[in-house]
């Protein structure tokens, strides 16, 4: 019985960090076809700006939110700065969004140097037969669960959701029918940044903030993106639901890098199978 | 015709061909055929379904239901570069080329799929001279006009020597004048090859066509002659008072 | 936009006469550099040969085939790795990089035949085989416990094994190479594997690579498989950044998890990228002026040279992105050019010129 909880827990643990790691680049990558090498470092600003909230004494929550605002502002600029110049140059918008993220983790270890800045973890234990569970685990999945629900619900149901989806698959159209498309990618990125500053700082009280935090998570969102294929919110879960039962299983029995590597592993099959990823032969969907 | 003996070979044909995209139907059950030596034009109103039957042609597109035959074997789930081997030269309507390299190494390509390394060179030169393209032989083919990227890619096909060559629109942004040119260069290829060309400018049809097939709503309206086809009710009716047909 | 190429002289001629001369003169230019420079000059002149044939690598497989793979530093490391616990288990150094070579063209072979044969886009492509490279390293440096062992040697995580044995004197395993020769060595190896794949894109399968890179759809309809000839040049990219692998895990001597890293796949981008796409000496000039830039910024106290680097490569990226070789290549076509580059600055440093390109156009790969 508490074996089972373990299992389920550790599924669940694992799947909140695949939703919550892959969400921004979904949006990003999936919904923009931006593919945005420096995204682990946006989920690194985000654990950073998390454990400077906690230096100055704000409250943990609060700092989500502001963490999360912070990285969507700083998208804008990237925005501005970089990404407007090269939508629809695929190769030159990997190039220099691996520059920005080099930039970023030179920048970061210059100013704070290259120790683990941490948080301390909320709310303890609870005890099933002979496991503890941390508490922050599992509002760690209400936390995955709620952001899904609410892009969901933003994508599906509100105005702005649906003039982003339209521009992003026929911008001409949707330029001509008077949106201004430039706005519209520009805070569809800062969205996707915003949801990649959350999930840092979600992340923050367990593994801390560290320079080249990015690159631990970065090679797993992009399986999940990839293998989800082009519906980018129905690829993602399911791509997440896929390999965290993977990786929960696996990582129970042996080692965390050893699921890691399954993961990838099942991935690169995955795709010689289904080339266009889980969803590419569904044509509804978001 | 030089091959007058086997005119009456049917060289590719479909049997009930079928695509259909969520639930339109783009191409509803066509049976068509082709005899060896022929030129055949397929023309058509917009969205009649002649590119979605272009593209099953050539591999481009799969098939929903139904079969294609080349030379009495099925290809409907061939990939291209089967397709090329079994003798198919295929052409779409936006030049497919090599822009990044010289006129001669596009050939080249092309010329030593088919004949092998040795024999390519002497191939490349024989094509430059029937396409009369000799003194672009070493320029970029990205630098060229788009009249002369077409010829290129048409010269690739000759180089390949299939027995079908399928084009769609060749003459898509070309000038009268280049046209014309296009017209003379594929009744030139036709003496020795089965070609199949789906157009829009009927001016260029009157010039070339032997058959023509008619689509319309995804089957095939009419198949006959060009004086036949242009004074046909129906076919006049479906392009809207005739007056593409004038 | 192929000026540079055009002007210098196009890789799928057979080289003419003076490309031997240069050629000569390159091996003289190494040859003679023991003679008069210190020792410790040498010493990291023989690590930047076995990066100059990743470099080469990366260059012939991007340059030439358009095949974008951000993870040949995967091949590099296991080349590293696979020559160094074979020669520790073997005693031999000879065959040990021969194995270097096949292990690192297997692993490209397996991993290409999924990608490639699956049709993943470009892509994607270039983010799994980057992730393949992460994942990898991940691997490596989770190898501390005392029960990673392949044969006698451990693998020993994070700290890499320090024990590369040194080259010896081919088939005769009692005499090792000194520093001079290992130099030479490594010289001769790396303009070996320069004039190899320079010769390969003269041949017919080099020829139809281009082919590929410039239009596969037509390559294709021409009825090469370009599936296969696309894993061929995966392979080989993937077995000549094995035998800089192995080169290099010897010239410093640590088969090292950095090896695979996030860090070193950009450094093989930003040589290529500096020196040029398109070319192969590119690469190898992009080595060495990108490594001796490092070099100098760390005794410059900037601080994080990564920092430097990406500013460097986004400003590449935005300004320059053919590559400076090509750029100084076609200087006359550059002068009659000037418009456009102004044009493309302005389009970079945002506002001179109205975007042409409107937002997505590049549509789904």
């Amino acid at each position: 019985m508490d074996q089972v909880a373990n299992y389920l827990f550790q599924i669940g643990f694992s799947f909140s960090i695949f939703i919550l790691i892959s969400l921004g680049l979904a949006v990003i990558f999936g919904m923009m076809r931006v593919i945005n090498l420096a995204q682990g470092e946006f989920l690194m600003l985000g654990a950073y700006f998390c454990t400077l909230c906690n230096h100055f004494g704000i409250n943990l929550w609060l700092s989500f939110i502001l963490s999360a605002l912070a990285v969507g502002v700083f998208g804008i600029i990237v925005e501005r700065l970089v990404i407007q110049w090269l939508y629809g140059r695929i190769i030159d918008t990997l190039l220099a969004t691996w520059g920005l993220s080099l930039l970023l983790v030179g920048g970061v270890t210059t100013i704070f140097g290259p120790q683990t800045e941490s948080v301390a973890a909320p709310l303890g234990n609870v005890q099933v037969g002979a496991f503890g569970f941390p508490i922050y685990g599992l509002v760690m999945m209400a936390i995955a669960v709620a952001a899904l629900a609410a892009v969901y619900a933003f994508w599906r149901f509100t105005r702005y959701g649906l003039i982003v989806r339209g521009t992003m698959q026929n911008p001409t159209i949707s330029a001509a029918l008077g949106v201004n498309r430039s706005l519209v990618y520009m805070l569809t990125f800062a969205f996707g940044s915003a949801l990649t500053g959350l999930a840092g700082a979600v992340l923050a009280p367990i593994v801390g903030a560290y320079p080249t935090l990015g690159i631990v998570y970065i090679a797993k969102a992009f399986i999940t993106v990839i293998s989800g294929g082009h519906l980018p919110l129905v690829g993602t879960v399911s791509a997440s639901g896929l390999f965290s039962t993977i990786d929960g299983i696996v990582a129970t029995v042996s080692s965390s890098v050893i699921g890691e590597m399954t993961v990838l592993f099942v991935a690169i099959i995955l795709l010689r199978l289904l080339p266009l990823g889980i969803t590419g032969r569904m044509t509804r969907g978001v | 015709m030089s091959e007058a003996v086997r005119q009456d070979e049917v060289i590719l044909e479909t049997k009930a061909l079928e695509k259909r995209f969520g639930g339109v139907s783009a191409i509803a059950g066509v049976d068509f055929s082709l005899r060896r030596g022929e030129l055949r034009c397929l023309i058509g109103p917009n969205g009649a379904g002649k590119s979605t039957f272009f593209k099953m042609l050539t591999a481009q597109l799969r098939p929903s239901a139904g079969q294609i035959l080349f030379d009495g074997r099925d290809i409907s789930r061939a990939h291209p570069h089967e397709i090329s081997r079994l003798g198919i030269g295929i052409k779409n309507q936006v030049p497919d080329v090599y822009d990044g390299i010289t006129v001669d190494e596009n050939l080249w390509l092309a010329a030593r799929f088919r004949h092998g390394t040795k024999a390519a060179r002497t191939k490349v030169d024989e094509t430059l001279d029937r396409l009369e393209l000799g003194d672009i032989r070493w320029q970029m083919l990205g630098a060229l006009a788009h009249g002369q990227r077409q010829w290129v890619e048409f010269g690739m096909l000759m180089a390949l020597e299939p027995s079908v060559i399928l084009l769609d629109e060749p003459t898509a942004g070309m000038s009268v004048e280049e046209t014309n040119r296009t017209a003379a260069l594929i009744r030139e290829v036709n003496r020795t090859t089965t070609i199949v060309v789906v157009e829009h400018d009927m001016q260029f049809i009157r010039q070339i066509a032997d058959i023509v097939t008619v689509f319309h709503q995804g089957r095939i309206l009419a198949e006959d002659s060009m004086a036949r086809i242009q004074a046909d009710q129906a076919v006049r009716e479906v392009y809207l008072g005739a007056s593409g047909l004038a | 936009m192929i000026h540079g190429i055009a002007l210098m002289q196009h890789p799928s001629e057979r080289p003419r006469w003076w490309w031997w001369v240069f050629i000569a003169g390159l091996a003289a230019f190494f040859i003679t550099m023991p003679f008069h420079l210190e020792i410790f000059v040498i010493l990291e002149m023989s690590r930047f040969f076995g990066m100059a044939m990743l470099a080469l690598s990366m260059g012939f497989l991007w340059g030439f085939s358009g095949i974008l793979s951000f993870g040949q530093t995967a091949f590099f490391g296991l080349g590293g790795y696979g020559f160094t616990v074979l020669a520790l288990n073997t005693g031999e150094t000879t065959g040990s990089v021969f194995f270097a070579v096949a292990i690192a063209a297997a692993g490209a072979g397996i991993l290409g035949y999924f990608m490639i044969y699956g049709r993943i886009s470009e892509i994607y492509l270039s983010v799994i085989t980057l992730v393949f490279t992460l994942i990898l390293e991940k691997g490596i440096r989770a190898t501390s416990g005392d029960q990673y062992v392949i044969g006698t040697v451990r693998l020993n995580g994070q700290n890499g094994i320090p024990t590369v044995p040194q080259l010896d004197v081919p088939w005769n395993p009692s005499v090792q190479l000194d520093i001079n020769w290992f130099f030479w060595t490594g010289a001769v190896l790396m303009i070996l594997v320069y004039i190899g794949l320079r010769l390969v894109l003269t041949t017919p399968f080099g020829r139809v690579l281009v082919g590929i890179r410039e239009n596969e759809r037509r390559t294709e309809l021409l009825g090469y498989d370009t599936r296969r000839y696309k894993l061929a040049a995966f392979m080989l990219a993937g077995g000549v950044a094995g035998l800089g692998g192995a080169f290099y895990a010897i010239s410093i001597p640590l088969a090292h998890p950095e090896m695979f890293s996030l860090g070193r796949a950009a450094d093989v981008i930003m040589w290529v990228l500096v020196g040029g796409r398109g070319t192969l000496i590119g690469p190898i000039a992009g080595v060495f002026a990108i490594e001796h830039f490092k070099g100098w910024l760390g005794t410059q106290g900037v601080g994080q040279v990564t920092l430097v680097l990406g500013a460097v490569l986004i400003l590449f990226v935005l300004v320059f992105h053919k590559g400076l070789l090509p750029s100084v290549g076609s200087l006359p076509g550059v002068w009659a050019d000037r418009a456009a580059i102004r044009r493309r600055l302005g389009e970079a440093m945002g506002g001179l010129v109205p975007r042409n390109r409107p937002p997505g156009a590049g549509g789904r790969p």
